[in-house]
């Protein structure tokens, strides 16, 4: 099991040798006009950098760019990573409203977006991963483990398993726990997991995920029993607020070790 | 799914069925502030000129009436040009 970190700007004068993260994800919306230098020093120096992208928009009805699938699949060729993941969301309806946003959880609805997923990964020629996302209101008559499940088996994609955004829905909606949630997941679709910190907002009265704070320490416990019965690396993601470097490695070495984290 | 993105754009007021109102509002507020965090920073001195309402009309307005297609989140900025042309050029 390795723990890597979400590579954000605020890190761009950071010493990333004092950084104790085994691998990096980014965003590739963030990288493919942009010079890579930076990635590139930090695959010298021997960790893995990843892709987890936001606006492929696999819940919504517009047709996904070819061209822009042709431009993730160039900058994981020049990266050289085989990772590939995005939201199991809507990005906007027909058009862009560059936000996470849910997709019902219909069998109708699983089967088409599984076929979506399926439709980018004959373009990319490869398997991507998609993130079980939060969402703060939805309808539906399945759970939505049974959803992610549903999708997957069709698609034929693996899974970026997000702890923390289980834990958000759970909070919110009371409907499936972790413990319950992880029990409906097949691992072996699984191709790591995400952890992040989340918040209440007293305004609505909800926990949002805003990565912008440490890992619960029960998100943090769980995805670390995850992690080493599965084999699994976990990343984290802190993009909003970022603090300085000695609370981004302390977090890192709460979940790299097998002690207790503080909360 | 229309209703819904007519809600979160701020085009009606009826929450769709079978969505809360909390969650909506969640939605509705992550749409306005990207946008609004973003375009406060690349025009700031028109953030500076407008007062708190007006700039915050002017933001909802073009979060309504745009149809945003890129993948590249910066590319608001572009949107947002081609935006106040257009309304320029429909107040001529």
């Amino acid at each position: 099991m390795r723990v890597g970190i979400g590579y954000r700007r605020d890190m761009a004068d950071w010493n990333l040798s004092q950084v104790p993260a085994a691998f990096f994800e980014v965003c590739p919306e963030n990288w493919i006009h942009r010079d890579r230098s930076r990635l590139h020093d930090i695959i010298a120096a021997g960790r893995e950098v990843r892709l987890h992208g936001v606006s492929l928009n696999l819940g919504g009805s517009g047709d996904i760019s070819s061209e822009f699938l042709y431009q993730v699949r160039d900058l994981m060729r020049d990266l050289g990573t085989t990772y590939y993941s995005d939201h199991l969301a809507s990005s906007g309806d027909a058009h862009q409203l560059y936000d996470l946003f849910p997709i019902p959880f219909t069998q109708a609805e699983a089967y088409r977006v599984a076929d979506r997923i399926a439709r980018v990964q004959d373009v990319l020629g490869f398997t991507m991963a998609v993130e079980n996302s939060t969402y703060y209101t939805n309808v539906g008559d399945m759970r939505e483990s049974e959803f992610l499940q549903t999708v997957v088996a069709r698609a034929g994609c693996h899974v970026l398993l997000d702890i923390n955004n289980i834990e958000v829905n759970w909070k919110n909606h009371r409907i499936e726990s972790l413990a319950d949630y992880v029990t409906n997941v097949d691992f072996s679709t699984v191709s790591y997991l995400h952890v992040a910190g989340h918040e209440y907002n007293p305004r609505f009265q909800m926990y949002i995920d805003t990565h912008s704070a440490g890992v619960d320490a029960n998100t943090a416990e769980i995805a670390k029993a995850l992690a080493a019965a599965h084999s699994k690396d976990i990343l984290l993601e802190w993009d909003h607020d970022m603090p300085e470097m000695a609370v981004i490695n302390q977090e890192i070495a709460c979940l790299t070790s097998l002690t207790m984290c503080a909360a | 799914m229309s209703d819904f993105f007519d809600y979160v754009r701020g085009l009606t007021e009826v929450v769709p069925e079978g969505y809360s109102p909390q969650g909506m509002a969640v939605y509705r507020h992550h749409v306005y502030l990207g946008p609004s965090q973003l375009l406060a920073a690349s025009y700031p001195e028109l953030k500076t000129a407008l007062s708190e309402d007006d700039w915050t009309s002017l933001m909802k307005d073009f979060i309504a009436k745009t149809r945003w297609s890129s993948h590249f989140y910066s590319d608001i900025d572009e949107n947002f040009k081609q935006y106040l042309n257009d309304e320029l050029n429909e107040s001529v």
